[in-house]
């Protein structure tokens, strides 16, 4: 393919200072923007002097009401710009981030594994079984943590893994794997396991079905770094693995016989991205529950940006899919305050769940792309 | 690549080599054949007769039931998809053609054996791929998708890309296939001169036999996977011997320039249409 390493190194600069400056503004949005500020929040963490007037302004500030603002209510406000700024909205973005990042990347692959443009990263079962697995640790109540991870997390990884194992059992054997029969049962155990979650669901009180439901929403609510940090062992290596891949999956492109030809290793390929793209998405969902339309609609506009070039494809869905899903935060974020305002109601404090918007954001954009399809370059 | 001198000049070397996609029935073989550097093969036969999958046992794509096959002195298994990759170039009877990629790109993805980090091509690699569009009769195609152009077109953009691959051994399945007349003549020229020119060799699956005779030095006939002739393309593109593989009469004609062509003789009773 055409490609200079220069001007692959020249797109993704673009890409990863765009995404860098959405990190710069992200302790700045949220709900409560009043409050705190991208400037104010940057201002507080580097200990910069703030301007006296404009944080008067602020409700809350002047605690005494004497109409100054003295020292001590200056670093008061300092602490609370730095929490809300970093520790609450910075990690739900750099989650955000990590989440939207390894969503697209792994749909992006998964659609060129099974070559088909509807592929995500959900089409082997991973977050059907891993809901399940979820769902089942919510039913029998484990709100434990063991060793730092919650106790909903583990199983829900597990259930991942495990559907995406069982369709792997049926596609061994002599016969060929053909993507297909892979598409296929991916798909029937994912039926399997959203019934045996409505089942749970109608076993459970009205509690645990809400919780449930709940989970099923996804979510990025986060109070520590910590959630981003546990998904990066998994996330990292899968994305390195997946880029390092893309030059045999554009052979793969072309099919079987032409790729084995130029010296892929085809079911070695096939192997790897099956692996990697499970492990990463099972990890996010077992985290954030199945957050929908992100490994669906981000490969498709990263690829109407730069091409079909898996070299290109791959990093530009990655940085592409966690844009969106910080933008998709912050708009879940600011919705309800929309709302609230526009009904003269106080709705400001609560936060969409992140599936809903990227579904309601996502599926008019994915019917769009499904109209203006073309088929030149 | 040092064990390259010490194979003769067979090329590959096949020895009655088996295939079958169904238990107990072999698909193909016995089937032994020896192609040496400077020879351009046909392999001719009727529709189903195994062609294909001898040129796919050939290309290693896939396993023989029994027999071997060796290419450049060591048995084809024995090589790594890479290295082999260096030494031969397929095309399949199905190449994608309604892809939204360009048709330089496509070439361009003959060259990926050869790059040494295998993630970016290098300036050389590009004059390769433009000569080789060149070559294949598609100046300035290069930017062109491959889903805008014709089947003629498409096909000879895949043929290119094998040229691409610059391999000592070429395994075309019907590169001529849904080509006009001259372009036909064009490709299978360009292929014997690179054989000639190269010291390479090419093995073609092919349907029109006056083709096989123009630019094949040597012809393998099959009839239900085995071989009904092999040998010099002129003993083998003869009136009796496709007879008895295409189950059809033919006979030899001069045209007015004195070249000869064979053409089946249509029976002349059948009941007229309509």
């Amino acid at each position: 393919m055409s490609l200079s390493k220069r001007a692959l190194l020249a797109r993704m600069a673009v890409g990863v200072g765009m995404l860098a400056a959405l990190l710069v503004v992200s302790p700045g949005i949220g709900s409560q923007r009043g409050l705190v500020a991208w400037s104010d929040a940057w201002r507080a963490r580097l200990g910069l002097p703030m301007d006296a007037a404009r944080l008067l302004a602020k409700p809350g500030v002047d605690r005494d009401g004497d109409g100054r603002v003295d020292e001590a209510e200056r670093a008061a406000y300092a602490r609370t710009a730095v929490s809300i700024g970093f520790d609450f909205r910075l990690a739900r973005s750099l989650l955000a981030l990590t989440v939207g990042a390894t969503l697209a990347i792994c749909g992006a692959a998964f659609q060129v594994l099974f070559r088909n443009p509807l592929a995500s990263p959900y089409t082997l079962g991973v977050s059907s079984g891993a809901a399940l697995g979820a769902m089942i640790a919510i039913r029998l109540a484990l709100h434990e943590h063991l060793m730092g991870v919650s106790l909903t997390t583990l199983p829900a990884f597990a259930g991942g893994l495990a559907v995406v194992g069982v369709v792997h059992l049926f596609a061994r054997g002599a016969r060929r794997w053909t993507s297909n029969e892979m598409l296929l049962s991916g798909v029937t155990l994912g039926m399997f396991c959203s019934a045996m979650i409505l089942l749970l669901q109608f076993l459970s009180n009205e509690r645990l079905a809400f919780e449930m439901i709940r989970w099923m929403m996804g979510s990025l609510d986060t109070v520590t770094h910590a959630r981003s940090v546990s998904l990066l062992p998994f996330v990292v290596p899968a994305a390195a693995l997946l880029v390092f891949l893309s030059p045999a999956m554009n052979q793969y492109r072309m099919g079987d016989e032409l790729a084995v030809s130029r010296g892929v290793n085809v079911r070695r390929l096939q192997r790897l991205i099956v692996l990697a793209c499970t492990l990463a998405t099972a990890a996010v969902v077992a985290q954030c529950g199945p957050i929908g339309f992100v490994g669906l609609i981000v490969p498709h506009l990263a690829a109407l940006v730069v091409g079909r070039d898996c070299r290109v494809l791959l990093p530009a869905s990655l940085l592409g899919g966690a844009a969106f899903l910080i933008a998709c935060d912050w708009l879940g974020q600011s919705a309800m305050g929309w709302v609230g305002a526009l009904t003269g109601r106080q709705l400001a404090g609560s936060i969409l769940p992140i599936g809903v918007v990227t579904a309601v954001v996502g599926v008019p954009m994915f019917l769009v792309l499904l109209t203006r399809r073309t088929t030149s370059l | 690549m040092s064990n390259q001198e010490d194979h003769g000049s067979a090329l590959m070397r096949v020895r009655s080599v088996r295939f079958g996609y169904a238990p107990q029935r072999d698909t193909v073989g016995p089937v032994s054949v020896e192609v040496e550097a400077r020879q351009v093969w046909a392999i001719l036969g009727a529709n189903g007769a195994g062609k294909s999958t001898l040129l796919k046992l050939m290309a290693g794509l896939l396993p023989a039931r029994s027999g071997d096959i060796e290419l450049l002195g060591r048995p084809l298994n024995a090589w790594s998809p890479r290295e082999r990759a260096r030494c031969t170039a397929y095309l399949p009877q199905h190449a994608p053609s309604d892809m939204p990629i360009s048709a330089l790109d496509v070439v361009l993805l003959g060259r990926h054996p050869f790059r040494a980090l295998n993630f970016f091509e290098s300036a050389e690699d590009h004059g390769i791929a433009e000569a080789s569009l060149v070559a294949a009769g598609l100046p300035g195609f290069s930017t062109r998708a491959l889903a805008t152009l014709s089947g003629g077109e498409a096909r000879r953009v895949h043929v290119a890309a094998c040229l691409a691959q610059q391999p000592r051994l070429m395994l075309l399945d019907e590169p001529t296939a849904s080509l006009d007349v001259k372009h036909q003549l064009e490709i299978l020229g360009v292929v014997e001169r690179r054989v000639r020119e190269g010291g390479g060799a090419a093995v073609i699956v092919l349907h029109d036999v006056n083709l096989a005779l123009r630019f094949c030095t040597h012809a393998l006939l099959l009839a239900e996977g085995r071989v009904a002739g092999i040998g010099e393309a002129g003993d083998v593109v003869q009136p009796e011997v496709l007879q008895a593989a295409f189950d059809m009469p033919f006979s030899a004609a001069t045209t007015q320039g004195g070249a000869s062509w064979l053409v089946p003789e249509i029976q002349q009773n059948a009941e007229p249409r309509g």
